[in-house]
């Protein structure tokens, strides 16, 4: 979907990593419609995110991951009892109080209805996405800013706590928001994605890329 | 401040650019007593980048050669064209004038008459009202880590590619009494030549002190081996950070051991 948009923009903006889309499959039946290449092993969302930033289109169920973040934000698992109260977030060190954990963890907007699985690809090779996300150096995420500002003006608040960046920041968030969200990314994210010190992220729901894009475009010749 | 502790983030970050503070010199008198240096006619952008070389800088309405940064901190009256968008709309940035307007308000300039600002690294500061850090988008990840470790969720986080220096990471944290973090803009990364993977995040200063203790807490729990050892390489000795780095551990560890508590307590339970 999107192709031309999608091939003007990454010119534009001469992106290094393709567009990525990202789509919930309902049912099993939606699995197995869908002509993306069923994955075997194991691996993280952000990882397969990177697959997708590089070309594969795949199509992974709950048993393709080996962590529990993707699957929990997305609504392919229920998370647990221990993470949803933020106990879990206290002990494991990052943060200074049960409080705060449980916030980081309910900022998270999992998805609370439930997907069999999810299809991910470079979004000009897929049918169908619900999120889109983008990869991209600082300056080249202020630019797809500057293109959502041009349509949409001043996003909701964008809430990144270096925690959960690929399957919440640019996945789950938007989705559940409704709205354009950005990622500082998160250490997890940086090491599956191979991200260089400079990149971020941005995720969007989906009916929303044509006109961010439209605004990438509006604004490239602007004077400052 | 306390030196030490800005000398060990900047290091366990290993940022670039120096910590900046950014103080609001209220009256004239403020001004004049300042030692901050005063540049030839400058933008906000370029004050602020060097600062970010270990420059103290001054400025007041005469030698500051952007409007925009001038509105921003208050250091003249915002013209009606300006707060109503209509300005902004004729750039071409945006669709409507409404949109413009949004975008304007957004920028929360400073509404209190400020006369002048010094600009300089934190350290050299004796007070100061903001703090500013710009550096690669992995720094910012970090830097926000210690800012949650202490305060939780940011909630006025907003970048929307204009006025990055004097609105998104001066104007709106004061406004917000909260944490910002930047993409810059196209005219701050003119004027400040930043790099293409550099941004900025920004806080008043009352914060400063827990984020930076938050980073510094959170080097063993969120860096793997290959950036633990880039950090003991920039030391002088391996414990300067006031701590060993811990290789081969991170939060995921501690996070295992109190799931095996958790199913241990359950399994007892039953």
């Amino acid at each position: 979907m999107e192709d031309e948009r999608v091939a003007k923009v990454t010119e534009e903006l001469e992106l290094e990593r393709q567009i990525v889309g990202v789509r919930f499959l309902v049912y099993e039946k939606d699995f197995e419609n869908s002509t993306a290449e069923a994955v075997k092993g194991k691996n993280r969302l952000c990882g397969y995110v990177n697959k997708a930033n590089h070309g594969a289109r795949i199509k992974v169920v709950l048993g393709n991951f080996s962590c529990t973040g993707g699957p929990n934000q997305t609504g392919m698992s229920q998370a647990s009892e221990s993470h949803i109260s933020g106990q879990g977030m206290k002990h494991c060190g990052l943060y200074t109080d049960l409080g705060i954990g449980r916030e980081i963890c309910d900022s998270f907007s999992r998805i609370p209805q439930k997907i069999f699985a999810l299809e991910i690809g470079p979004l000009s090779k897929m049918e169908e996405a619900d999120v889109v996300i983008i990869l991209g150096m600082a300056e080249q995420i202020m630019r797809i800013m500057e293109g959502y500002a041009f349509h949409y003006g001043v996003p909701k608040p964008l809430i990144s706590a270096g925690n959960g960046a690929m399957c919440s920041d640019m996945t789950a968030k938007p989705f559940m928001r409704n709205d354009i969200n950005l990622s500082v990314m998160c250490c997890g994210a940086r090491t599956s994605t191979v991200s260089g010190h400079g990149e971020l992220g941005v995720g969007m729901p989906s009916h929303m890329f044509r006109y961010v894009a439209d605004g990438v475009l509006s604004t490239a010749g602007s004077r400052v | 401040m306390e030196e030490r502790k800005i000398q060990q983030a900047v290091k366990a970050l290993g940022l670039k650019r120096q910590i900046i503070g950014v103080r609001f010199l209220v009256f004239r008198q403020d001004y004049e007593a300042s030692k901050g240096e005063e540049m030839e006619k400058s933008t906000l952008c370029q004050l602020v980048l060097w600062a970010g070389d270990g420059k103290k800088v001054k400025a007041g309405m005469e030698n500051l050669s952007c409007r925009n940064g001038a509105y921003a901190v208050g250091m003249c009256s915002v013209p009606e064209e300006e707060k109503s968008g209509r300005k902004e709309f004729t750039s071409g940035d945006y669709e409507s004038l409404a949109v413009a307007r949004q975008i304007c308000e957004n920028k929360q300039f400073i509404p209190q008459n400020i006369y002048g600002i010094e600009i300089a690294p934190l350290e050299k500061m004796g007070e100061a009202d903001i703090v500013m850090m710009i550096g690669t988008a992995k720094d910012i990840m970090r830097i926000m880590q210690g800012y949650v470790r202490y305060y939780g969720v940011a909630k006025n986080v907003v970048t929307v590619g204009k006025c990055g220096v004097c609105s998104e990471l001066i104007s709106r944290p004061f406004m917000n009494n909260d944490i910002n973090v930047s993409l810059l803009s196209r005219c701050a990364r003119k004027n400040g030549d930043y790099q293409k993977g550099e941004m900025g995040i920004s806080m008043p200063v009352h914060m400063v002190n827990s984020v930076l203790t938050g980073i510094l807490e959170t080097v063993n729990l969120t860096e793997n081996n290959g950036p633990k050892r880039e950090i003991l390489e920039r030391l002088d000795y391996p414990e300067e950070l006031g701590f060993s780095i811990r290789m081969n551990y991170d939060y995921a560890i501690q996070g295992m051991e109190y799931q095996k508590y958790c199913a241990e307590c359950m399994k007892e339970e039953q």
